[in-house]
């Protein structure tokens, strides 16, 4: 069974990359990057942000896209496309497109992933190392709420409430970081300032007294910071709410100081990695569709999927910790809010988390179970397919 | 046991709704034993192709059985005892002549070395052995039909299943092909084939079967089904006029009509044939 479906794959494979429009898109896949990067990208940081965001967008995006739409067109359950004919069953010959599917998704990511990596071994594209807080000091009237670090830690500027995070001291000269929040408005007014808490340095265990570091907005929910190093091994950062208006809510997660810089491949292939899982989702989705209807329904399948997965988890017009403090002061919902809470609860198609990280120059944490997870979805609707797939009559 | 057994099979076929639009078949029939070639006959629609279909495990009958070699048809076992020329030749567009007979090879449970060696046999059966590394995109009708033959050999199935099998051949490879059906009978295959070329089946079948409208109207063997029983044929030779006077004069007086007396024509085919044979021979 198994020398019939690599058979039948690699048929396929031959197949599908043999037409003159697959050659002109390998080469395109190939120079995508560098090719945007240079015509978008001013100045050497410039093409640096070019070439991220067309990483991250191909990967995030097209990819699977282009796997949704393929994964309906690799199947062709017609007498006269040939394989109908063949002497397998037709469970081997849908494993053998799939398999097929997956070594088309596995070479447009490597294409397009090399021009990736063409961009990556300048100086000025590295990417930084985060060093993320050790924990959030306890201090008592400063924090309110702390079920995990992936949750966030509450400060009220009315109560006189800071937080306070604890770091092990890093390897450079001057100390950066960045913080991402999420704000809660408590009264009808309007926010007061660009950054909405000052940020001060603790240097605890010497004498050197509180500093307050110099802080940026640099996007809606996020800000960064700089100072001088202090000097010891230990070192807090204490975030302290500057706006009577506005609750500042910060996960363990969602602080980190800059580390140095490292290479960004390892991100690169990392994110990669994650791309080919969610393509291989949605292609199995479609190939799931084709085996009982036709290219169209199913490529429409697999788009719909995508959509869903991508755009519904980011429904909810704020985070999920702030929707949630919502909640509790507003009993009574809507059935549109609860339908958009209930979107919100869905599982993204990808870990934005991870692209987020490398579209803002940060070194991408390995999620090898992110991978994994939607990986085995992706194989777990296989034997679906094949059934159905057995079920189908050929009249054509 | 017959190679292949159809019985009283019945197919309709309905829209996305469920409403019947097409009787396909409707109570069909009959069986092909091994070393027999067995003709199917019938206008468009008449039920052939379902028919073949059926047999291949492509389509399910509404009612009825079908076994090939005791297999239900879509098995792997019924699969590999069967070899299917389509219409249309049905071959993969972007392989080459050689990766298509390969792949049949691996999937009909060939070693590689078996599968390699019996591709160049083929090839050269066939006479695409000069074009065995070229796609089969750019290939002609014939060259495909060709391929596709080779195809279905390579497996040496037990059952074979030839839609219109001389369709797109010129008239030398429309011999050949009458050859191998030939030949087939005589390795103890059995053969169901199909075609809108009456004398075609005329010269190779053992038995044909006429559908109309999905229903088996008539069948039997050529002996039984064409013989004229009220008259009679003599063909004598050297063609002497005196002679065939004398004949025909003895006719008539024993009370027998002559219905044709007439020197004999070859047929086009024939003539075609020795007129090639003396070019290529030059």
């Amino acid at each position: 069974m198994i020398v019939r479906v690599l058979a039948i794959a690699a048929a396929t494979l031959r197949e599908s990359t043999r037409s003159a429009p697959v050659r002109l898109a390998a080469l395109l896949l190939l120079l995508c990057v560098p090719v945007m990067a240079w015509l978008v990208g001013d100045g050497e940081d410039g093409r640096v942000w070019a070439a991220r965001t067309f990483t991250v967008e191909g990967l995030r995006l097209v990819l699977p896209l282009a796997a949704a739409v393929g994964g309906a067109f690799v199947l062709r359950p017609a007498a006269r496309a040939g394989w109908a004919l063949l002497p397998a069953r037709r469970g081997e010959w849908f494993a053998g497109a799939a398999l097929a599917g997956l070594g088309m998704i596995l070479l447009s990511t490597a294409l397009f992933v090399s021009g990736a990596v063409v961009m990556a071994p300048g100086e000025s594209a590295r990417v930084v190392r985060p060093v993320r807080a050790t924990g959030l000091v306890a201090a008592p009237g400063t924090a309110t709420g702390a079920a995990s670090p992936a949750d966030r830690h509450w400060a009220d500027p009315n109560k006189g409430q800071a937080l306070t995070f604890a770091f092990v001291r890093p390897d450079t000269a001057q100390l950066a970081g960045e913080v991402e929040f999420e704000l809660v408005w408590t009264q009808e007014a309007a926010p007061a300032r660009g950054v909405p808490f000052d940020v001060y340095v603790l240097a605890p265990g010497s004498e050197a007294a509180r500093v307050k570091a110099e802080a940026r907005s640099l996007s809606r929910r996020r800000a960064s910071f700089s100072a001088a190093m202090p000097a010891g091994d230990a070192l807090h950062v204490q975030l302290v709410p500057n706006d009577p208006v506005l609750i500042v809510g910060v996960a363990e997660q969602g602080i980190f100081l800059d580390g140095g810089r490292v290479s960004p491949l390892p991100g690169i292939l990392w994110l990669a990695l994650l791309a080919v899982a969610a393509a291989a989702l949605c292609m199995a989705v479609s190939l799931w569709f084709r085996s009982w209807s036709t290219a169209p329904t199913a490529a429409l399948a697999g788009l719909l999927l995508l959509a869903a997965l991508t755009l519904l988890p980011g429904i909810a017009p704020t985070g999920r910790m702030a929707a949630d403090r919502r909640a509790a002061v507003e009993s009574d919902k809507d059935a549109m809010q609860v339908l958009e809470s209930a979107a919100a609860q869905l599982p993204e198609l990808l870990p934005s988390a991870a692209f987020d990280a490398y579209l803002r120059g940060r070194e991408v944490v390995p999620t090898p179970g992110e991978a994994a997870r939607r990986g085995l979805i992706a194989l777990a609707l296989l034997p679906l397919g094949a059934v159905t797939f057995r079920r189908r009559q050929i009249a054509r | 046991m017959p190679a292949v057994e159809i019985r009283d099979i019945r197919k309709t076929f309905r829209d996305f709704l469920g409403r019947r639009r097409v009787h396909a078949l409707d109570g069909l029939s009959f069986s092909v034993a091994a070393g027999e070639v067995y003709g199917l006959l019938g206008p468009n629609g008449s039920g052939k192709t379902t028919t073949f279909k059926i047999a291949l495990g492509l389509l399910r009958p509404d009612a009825g059985s079908v076994s090939v070699l005791g297999h239900a048809p879509g098995t792997l076992a019924a699969r590999r005892a069967t070899g299917y020329l389509p219409e249309d030749s049905a071959l993969l567009p972007f392989l080459t002549a050689r990766e298509s007979l390969r792949l049949h090879g691996a999937l009909a449970g060939l070693s590689r070395a078996e599968s390699r060696r019996k591709t160049d046999e083929l090839l050269e059966k066939v006479g695409l052995k000069q074009a065995a590394d070229r796609r089969v995109l750019g290939f002609s009708k014939g060259m495909q039909r060709r391929l596709g033959i080779a195809g279905v050999l390579i497996g040496d199935p037990q059952v074979f299943i030839l839609d219109e099998p001389t369709s797109g051949l010129d008239p030398l490879g429309a011999v050949e092909m009458k050859h191998l059906i030939a030949d087939l009978r005589k390795q103890g295959k059995a053969v169901l084939i199909s075609s809108h070329l009456l004398g075609e089946l005329e010269n190779v079948c053992d038995r044909v079967a006429f559908l109309n409208q999905g229903r088996l109207i008539s069948a039997g063997t050529l002996e039984e089904l064409l013989r004229e029983k009220e008259t009679h044929e003599l063909r004598v030779s050297p063609a002497d006029p005196d002679a065939i006077m004398a004949l025909e004069a003895l006719a008539k007086e024993r009370g027998l009509k002559v219905v044709r007396s007439k020197a004999p024509m070859r047929s086009l085919e024939a003539f075609y044939l020795s007129v090639l044979g003396k070019d290529q021979a030059k």
